[in-house]
């Protein structure tokens, strides 16, 4: 009798440390989940830069439409929000739109469109973020990037994405108007281990189809000292239309001392 | 003919003198840059598209234009149909061709020369002669937080779409065959200096050195005959206060110089016609604007106080000060649809009825005049949109406007498609349907109303 109820005892010790075990990674993997996309929500956030990049644009019958752009960023003192402009050179048809982004942390994001042809810098509405960003497949969304406390975050698994080891993170957003405003359902993002950048990256509309898919390749340490990153060739794939767009960066400049008043209306229109 | 010469003379002596200035400035500048190369490009991005020649080109700089693109010349050439042109007579069935260029060249950080026109002919194969016309030449310089603008330009300024109150430098050819309604605006010779304080305000001040009135469709009144007279006076100034960025945009403003628009006057009969002359009267214009975006609404107000030579409403044929309002509404719906609601209200001050004068000759060109510049009605109210909506990429754009009056019958739609076929192809058409009562401004234009459609090769 005594024997059984030490076996009992036993028994329950392993099965309460056992849960124990199974439990303690699931909950610390949901804590990191949203710490490892914070991470990777600032990795590629450089001191300041300026590249020139080709985006080129194919449809489902491969047709191609190329442009060049000139581009410059910059992040806020507070070392999350980052300014963005991107200034079109090729070609004829868009050459010398420019695009300002403009990232805050607390509220919405300025986003300024200045067309040659009206002769006039133009506030966009920013809470859209599901726009195309200047016909490309990447949203407007996608190229400033989507806050980490708008989303819930979960580790789903691990997996081995161009040789390096990747957690795979699924994100859902909050609540509707954040699914309405970046047009995703879910978003599932191979984040590289130690280094938090993205590898690939899939997207599912609000019906919940899986909707595009991105990759990102040659990506550079280019501060080491911040551990941050760039990718120098970014795919994005419309699953649903065929479509497509490859953006490679042909020249990077990283920390070379922008001023913060390049990032001014008065810069879109002067050049 | 001595007058004509003189004028002649006035006008090459006008041209010589801005070009010196743009060549003075250029090799000035260029030589402050050469002394001091560091300190002006530790201001500016170091990484310029127009300086750097070792950027890896894609195919699309193998183009037969690429050397052309190189020295910063792009352009089109076009060809379209226009069901009717826009001069208010019965002329249609068009075929237009033309070529358009730009200079946009980059020539140091914070130095630009910057030059666009177009030679067109209206109607191909009707005899039509082909004319020109260079819309911008100007220079653009800038040092610490000094903006400077030198030369022909355009001058946009207002924050509403496209009926802007407060645009009243630089004018428009409105019987000019263009898909594009920004495309109409043409510049005016000017010094435009800007100083910039902060990362969001400015503080600008122009001086026009010329004055070019607005190109209006002729009104072809029986028994009228019309005569210009287009002032020589270059005592043109502006103000303008703007913040761009934070909460909300606005900007205060302040116009002394003369009105793009005419009015119309009497200066005597020849047999049974009336003799007219277009005249452009001296205005002071008090303009605000402004622009915040909540949620995915975008609010927009736009004012201005016009003060003429008449405020008391006296003259019959010059207009009496007025406020123009407009008040917009941009709602995004997301997936690349926007629709953008306007109201728009004048008032005239002192307002006077002209339907009212005794006197049929007076009567009737005061009417025309009224009409013309909105005054036919003490108060004018209306109300306007536009839609737009892009496809597959933005390749595939539609946009439909519309504007009408309220408190009579008249209206203006103007849908249109384009579609870029390829980075060098671009497809247009659309329609320009004018409707209404003959005392609008709108029911003027019924001859007007056209179908179009252009097909554009970019180089």
């Amino acid at each position: 009798m005594r024997k059984n109820a030490i076996r009992l005892s036993i028994n329950m010790l392993f099965v309460a440390l056992g849960t124990l075990v199974c439990l303690t990674p699931l909950t610390s993997f949901a804590q990191s989940a949203a710490e490892i996309m914070q991470e990777n929500f600032v990795v590629t956030k450089v001191t300041d830069s300026e590249s020139e990049s080709t985006f080129i644009l194919r449809n489902k019958a491969g047709k191609e439409r190329v442009r060049k752009t000139f581009g410059t960023t910059k992040l806020k003192k507070n070392g999350i929000d980052n300014m963005r402009m991107t200034r079109f050179i090729e070609p004829t048809d868009v050459r010398g739109m420019v695009s300002l982004l403009i990232e805050q942390s607390e509220k919405d994001d300025d986003i300024w469109l200045y067309l040659p042809s009206m002769k006039k810098v133009r506030r966009l509405v920013s809470s859209n973020k599901r726009d195309s960003f200047v016909g490309t497949d990447f949203s407007y969304g996608d190229v400033i990037g989507h806050k980490v406390q708008d989303w819930e975050h979960l580790i789903v698994g691990e997996e081995l994405i161009d040789g390096f080891e990747c957690y795979v993170i699924e994100s859902t957003p909050k609540n509707k108007t954040i699914a309405k405003n970046t047009g995703y359902s879910k978003r599932v993002s191979w984040i590289q281990k130690e280094a938090y950048v993205t590898r690939k990256a899939d997207m599912y509309n609000l019906s919940g189809a899986l909707y595009k898919q991105m990759s990102f390749k040659d990506l550079q340490l280019v501060e080491p000292e911040k551990n941050r990153w760039t990718a120098r060739e970014l795919r994005a794939t419309n699953v649903i239309s065929g479509h497509s767009t490859i953006v490679k960066v042909d020249k990077l400049k990283v920390n070379v001392g922008v001023k913060t008043s390049y990032f001014t209306t008065r810069y879109m229109e002067s050049e | 003919m001595t007058r004509q010469l003189l004028a002649f003379t006035s006008k090459r002596l006008q041209i010589f003198g801005v070009a010196f200035l743009i060549l003075f400035l250029i090799l000035n500048t260029q030589s402050a840059l050469s002394q001091d190369d560091e300190l002006f490009i530790a201001d500016e991005p170091s990484l310029i598209p127009d300086a750097d020649l070792e950027l890896e080109r894609s195919d699309v700089s193998n183009h037969w234009y690429s050397p052309i693109n190189e020295l910063g010349i792009t352009g089109s050439l076009r060809g379209g149909y226009w069901s009717s042109n826009r001069l208010n007579d019965n002329e249609g069935d068009l075929i237009t061709s033309s070529i358009w260029l730009t200079l946009d060249k980059r020539l140091r950080p914070g130095l630009t020369l910057y030059a666009d026109g177009h030679i067109d002919n209206q109607d191909s194969f009707g005899g039509e002669s082909t004319d020109h016309r260079v819309k911008e030449t100007y220079v653009h310089f800038r040092t610490g937080d000094w903006d400077y603008r030198l030369g022909r330009q355009i001058i946009a300024w207002g924050r509403v779409d496209r009926i802007n109150p407060t645009d009243n430098l630089t004018p428009r050819d409105f019987t000019l065959l263009s898909t594009a309604t920004d495309e109409e605006r043409f510049g005016t010779e000017a010094v435009k200096i800007s100083k910039v304080f902060g990362m969001q305000s400015s503080l600008t001040a122009i001086w026009l050195v010329n004055f070019k009135p607005n190109q209006l469709p002729p009104a072809n009144t029986p028994g009228f005959q019309f005569t210009h007279s287009i002032p020589n006076d270059h005592k043109q100034y502006a103000l303008k206060f703007d913040q761009s960025g934070g909460d909300i945009d606005w900007s205060i403003s302040y116009f002394s110089g003369i009105d793009l628009n005419a009015d119309l006057a009497i200066t005597g009969r020849s047999g049974t016609d009336l003799l007219i002359e277009k005249k452009y009267n001296e205005v002071d214009i008090f303009g605000a604007d402004f622009a915040t975006i909540i949620g995915s609404t975008r609010y927009a107000v736009e004012a201005a106080y016009t003060h003429t030579k008449d405020p008391s409403g006296l003259n019959d044929f010059i207009k009496n000060s007025f406020t123009h309002i407009v008040i917009g509404l941009e709602q995004d719906f997301g997936g690349d649809l926007s629709v953008i609601t306007q109201g728009f209200y004048r008032s005239v001050f002192d307002y006077q009825d002209p339907r009212t004068i005794s006197d049929n000759s007076r009567k009737a060109v005061a009417s025309l005049s009224a009409l013309a510049n909105h005054q036919l009605d003490k108060d004018e109210y209306g109300l306007s949109m536009r839609i737009g909506k892009k496809w597959l990429n933005d390749t595939l754009e539609a946009e439909f406007s519309a504007s009408t009056l309220l408190q009579r019958h008249g209206y203006i739609v103007r849908p249109k498609m384009s579609y870029s076929i390829n980075d060098n192809f671009k497809a247009i058409a659309g329609l320009e349907y004018f409707d209404g009562a003959t005392d609008t401004i709108f029911g003027l234009q019924k001859k007007n109303k056209t179908a179009f459609s252009e097909l554009r090769y970019f180089f």
